[in-house]
């Protein structure tokens, strides 16, 4: 470092010595991390995956919707399952009484 | 080192180097917060691949880059187009030493191109290495080298211009 150098960091750090966070500024950060210290399934899954989950709210609830309509409609029971249901069951009565004969 | 400490340690050398950059003092002080916020959140991913002070700066630099544009009060004064490669030994030290007794270094590298500002701050206030300044930046050392050159002249061609006229 020349003599420029020297002088230019001493008056560089001179001025900025008086420029500080305030303590209003000090007590925010602390309290917005301890906010952020709650655990939360997004946190978790962040830390487990190592990337941060950004998914819109909206795109949650339609996931969640189409979910639970597959999920309905397989249970509904239609007109189909009914008379396949029927047919197998009657095969195996037929079944059963040719035996016994 | 626990978060606490490493606020206590870091907070007013990232809140000046963020003030060098924004120039406001309020905005300074939330992207600050968001700073703490950011190194916090990716603490987990720190694996000690570099120390922990260049993480803390790359992190802050990436902060600041994303809202300088938009939240800077000063604007770059400066290009480099108009500057001629002086070498070093042309400069009139005892114009430039007394150039800078006169002026405030702290707005004389707000006026800078972002790049150099960068360089400066980490060069000259936070006492880093080059070698350390391109880890911090993800540059090679030519390229730090050489905008530290640069910024350094652009800062002595300011305060041969208005340093010394003001004295």
């Amino acid at each position: 470092m020349d003599r420029f150098d020297k002088e230019l960091k001493n008056k560089l750090n001179a001025e900025l010595k008086d420029i500080v966070l305030s303590e209003e500024a000090i007590v925010k950060i602390k309290e917005q991390l301890r906010r952020d210290k709650s655990f939360g399934f997004k946190d978790a899954s962040a830390n487990f995956l190592n990337y941060e989950i950004k998914i819109p709210c909206s795109a949650c609830i339609a996931g969640i919707a189409l979910a639970v309509l597959l999920g309905i409609s397989s249970f509904t029971v239609t007109d189909k399952d009914i008379v396949s249901f029927m047919n197998r069951n009657i095969i195996k009565i037929t079944d059963y009484w040719e035996e016994v004969r | 080192m626990s978060f606490d400490e490493i606020i206590d340690k870091y907070k007013d050398a990232i809140f000046r180097m963020v003030y060098v950059h924004i120039g406001d003092f309020h905005r300074s002080e939330d992207i600050t917060q968001e700073i703490f916020i950011r190194i916090y959140r990716s603490l987990s991913k720190f694996r000690g691949d570099s120390s922990i002070y260049t993480w803390i700066y790359r992190i802050s630099i990436n902060t600041i880059r994303t809202y300088a544009k938009k939240d800077r009060t000063i604007a770059d004064t400066l290009s480099v187009d108009h500057m001629e490669d002086i070498p070093d030994d042309a400069w009139d030290e005892e114009k430039l030493v007394e150039g800078l007794q006169n002026s405030s270094v702290i707005s004389l590298i707000q006026r800078l191109p972002d790049k150099y500002k960068e360089v400066l701050v980490l060069y000259y206030y936070q006492d880093l290495k080059v070698e350390d300044i391109c880890s911090v930046l993800n540059e090679p050392s030519g390229t730090i080298k050489s905008k530290l050159h640069r910024g350094r002249n652009m800062l002595k061609e300011m305060l041969l211009k208005e340093g010394v006229s003001n004295g």
